[in-house]
């Protein structure tokens, strides 16, 4: 196998900027945002704030850490840190997501109803529910030991179908911002003509939109996307020169559990590859002109804010020649 | 830096049709709030990234509050960063 040409493995970062491996130069370390502070589970399991356009890697999952990379959220539950029972006016019909880590419990009541029980004292002890309201108050009566609680909905009070991060509050709701990172200039560092691009991760949920991994040319003219789809199907999706599109999909992956997948082109195919698996070749002209690809980005490559990816990062690679079969299989054996 | 700006919009009808008026293309975190307490208004905060003054339409909908107000983007404060 050659050596990649851009290779990222979370493991170094600071305000702005997540370093990659390779290159070297820091040519490939990652632009990071986010207008907000927000909290991770750091590397001895205890929730940590982390400071505007900080990135955040992940220890919730014990081992090594992960790039988080979440989308935006409010806490209603106020006084977060350690819960007190509370009654949260809510928009009825929508699910709200709770969450808290403790030995204690959340029961509902109003315009809910349930019990969250509670399984451990520390942060990774995280449990979560959704919770449907049914009229425009919730009451959430507290049982014993119940910490960093989140009672989170979405910034335009559209209903969640995930938990994410703690988002601390005191007197009043507090909303954390999304994960945004992108990179340009990687002209020297992606092969347009023919090349390999790997990525393994996972999304953190099952959801109804759409959310993308970008090498383009910074527009919707030139693109190399993995995609999870709004019905949750793993793509790939090439297009060239502003027509074309090739798309192939592996209906089979659970993209909830960490997936390794790559894509290879050239000027003769496109082929998926994922967990060790070829999904299929397409025997189409791929290459793109000398330095058209440019920019990786943790979304749809084209729109600023568009579609972010949602999920968990362990690592990607670039690589400037096309991985053959047997190659890209290994790469992609978890 | 980003900056805050906090509306109140006659209705959601009205605060919907100004926040589709920014399209796609933007990182701004739009935050919506709804009616709160016995107001009449519907509120939403905005988190503006890359701008620094009231897009087209929403000067007039700009309000001020005491401290954070209700609600707060996480660690910046809307005093020190208000539009």
């Amino acid at each position: 196998m050659s050596t990649p040409s851009i290779a990222l493995i979370p493991s170094g970062y600071k305000e702005g900027l997540l370093y990659s491996q390779l290159p070297i130069n820091g040519d490939g370390d990652l632009d990071f945002a986010r207008t907000t502070i927000a909290n991770r589970v750091n590397e001895q399991g205890v929730n940590e704030e982390m400071a505007v356009n900080m990135p955040r890697l992940d220890y919730s999952e014990g081992g090594c850490p992960v790039l988080l990379l979440e989308p935006s959220r409010k806490n209603l539950f106020l006084n977060s840190e350690v819960g007190v029972t509370q009654s949260i006016t809510v928009v009825s019909g929508v699910d709200y997501a709770v969450s808290f880590s403790g030995n204690g419990s959340i029961t509902f009541s109003g315009g809910a109803s349930g019990t969250l029980n509670g399984t451990g004292s520390t942060a990774t002890d995280r449990v979560s529910q959704i919770v449907t309201t049914s009229s425009t108050s919730v009451t959430c009566t507290i049982s014993g030991t119940v910490e960093y609680v989140n009672f989170e909905i979405n910034t335009d009070d559209s209903s969640v179908v995930v938990s994410t991060s703690w988002i601390e509050t005191n007197g009043t709701i507090e909303t954390r911002a999304k994960d945004i990172s992108t990179k340009t200039g990687l002209q020297n560092y992606i092969n347009s003509s023919e090349g390999t691009f790997y990525f393994y991760g996972k999304a953190l949920a099952d959801s109804s939109n759409t959310r993308y991994i970008s090498l383009s040319d910074n527009s919707n003219n030139n693109f190399i996307q993995i995609r999870i789809s709004n019905s949750n199907v793993l793509q790939v999706r090439t297009f060239k020169g502003g027509g074309g599109l090739e798309s192939i999909s592996s209906t089979s992956t659970n993209t909830l559990n960490y997936y390794k997948c790559a894509i290879v082109w050239d000027d003769t195919k496109l082929a998926f590859f994922v967990n060790g698996i070829k999904i299929q070749e397409k025997s189409v002209d791929n290459s793109y002109p000398i330095n058209t690809l440019d920019t990786l980005t943790f979304n749809n490559g084209f729109v600023v804010g568009g579609s972010n990816y949602e999920g968990k990062v362990k690592e990607f690679e670039v690589y400037t020649t096309a991985y053959t079969d047997s190659e890209a299989i290994d790469l992609t054996t978890i | 830096m980003a900056k805050i700006g906090k509306y109140e919009f006659d209705s959601l009808e009205q605060a919907n049709t100004k926040i589709n008026a920014l399209g796609e293309e933007h990182n701004h975190t739009i935050v919506k709030l709804g009616f709160l307490a016995d107001s009449t208004k519907y509120s939403v905060d905005v988190l503006w990234q890359g701008i620094e003054s009231h897009p087209y339409g929403w000067a007039t909908k700009s309000v001020d509050v005491d401290g954070n107000g209700v609600h707060k983007f996480a660690g910046v404060s809307y005093q020190e960063n208000k539009m």
